[in-house]
């Protein structure tokens, strides 16, 4: 397996740490811990990719998938990111505009549920 | 250079040894590092594509002879262009995620150009990169 998925409580926040790559192969984990939080009633995250090396348009589509997850329970799903090869997944595929993205976690978790995302 | 030739059964395990194939090759042809990322990000796209078209398709599986039923990556760094080619053997299907796949290609690329399979043809997307940055 060339990805690991954890899941811990901060504060409100449910925190999915994701080390590794994210594609085609690793993105059902990925998918099954944001559906398996959301089933047990956390419906605010956040997902930390700091330690992702590889992000694909699979991976994408699990996160999309986890954003309509929460949202149809009010929650979020914020996301950590300060890796330019991955952000750049994210801004040509217009994604930037759907997601807060933040430099850190600490960041992430100061942030309102309902934190503008900044146009691109 | 003759071109490095790579043919994998398609499941999405195989995914990421074709990038990293395709990327060592690109580094040793003299890509220039900002654009490895791009290369690594397009091919696995593009090998993740064919590896759902296969899927896809499946039915298919059976009219073609076993060693048919592969995905084949081939790169050649001959000319002044890097040029990847990624082969599958199913035939006209649409992926619903095709249109993502497609623009992150000719995002992240020179030039990309998609063949429909035809009658001896197998279908294939071939992906290029301008080997020297090009002057403004």
């Amino acid at each position: 397996m060339d990805l690991s998925v954890t899941s811990r409580q901060e504060g409100e926040r449910a925190v999915v740490g994701v080390v590794g790559e994210i594609d085609v192969y690793t993105a059902p984990a990925l998918r099954e811990r944001l559906n398996d939080l959301v089933a047990a009633g956390h419906y605010r995250l956040v997902v930390d990719l700091t330690a992702v090396e590889f992000l694909d348009s699979t991976g994408l589509g699990v996160l999309v998938g986890g954003l309509n997850r929460v949202r149809n329970h009010d929650g979020s799903l914020h996301l950590v990111c300060s890796q330019e090869k991955i952000l750049k997944v994210f801004r040509i595929t217009g994604l930037t505009k759907v997601f807060p993205i933040h430099a850190t976690l600490s960041e992430a978790l100061a942030a309102p549920d309902d934190a503008a995302v900044p146009g691109d | 250079m003759s071109p490095v030739v790579l043919t994998f059964a398609p499941g999405p395990e195989h995914v990421r040894t074709a990038r990293l194939v395709v990327v060592a090759v690109a580094r040793r042809a003299g890509l220039e590092d900002s654009r490895l990322d791009d290369v690594r990000l397009a091919v696995g796209e593009l090998c993740a594509r064919a590896v759902s078209r296969c899927a896809l398709d499946r039915a298919r599986q059976g009219d073609v002879p076993a060693d048919e039923w592969v995905i084949r990556v081939e790169v050649d760094d001959a000319g002044p262009r890097l040029e990847v080619t990624i082969e599958d053997p199913a035939g006209n299907v649409r992926l619903p995620e095709e249109v993502v796949t497609k623009a992150m290609a000719e995002a992240l690329s020179d030039g990309v150009e998609f063949l429909a399979p035809a009658e001896g043809r197998r279908a294939a997307a071939r992906l290029c990169w301008n080997r020297l940055p090009t002057s403004a």
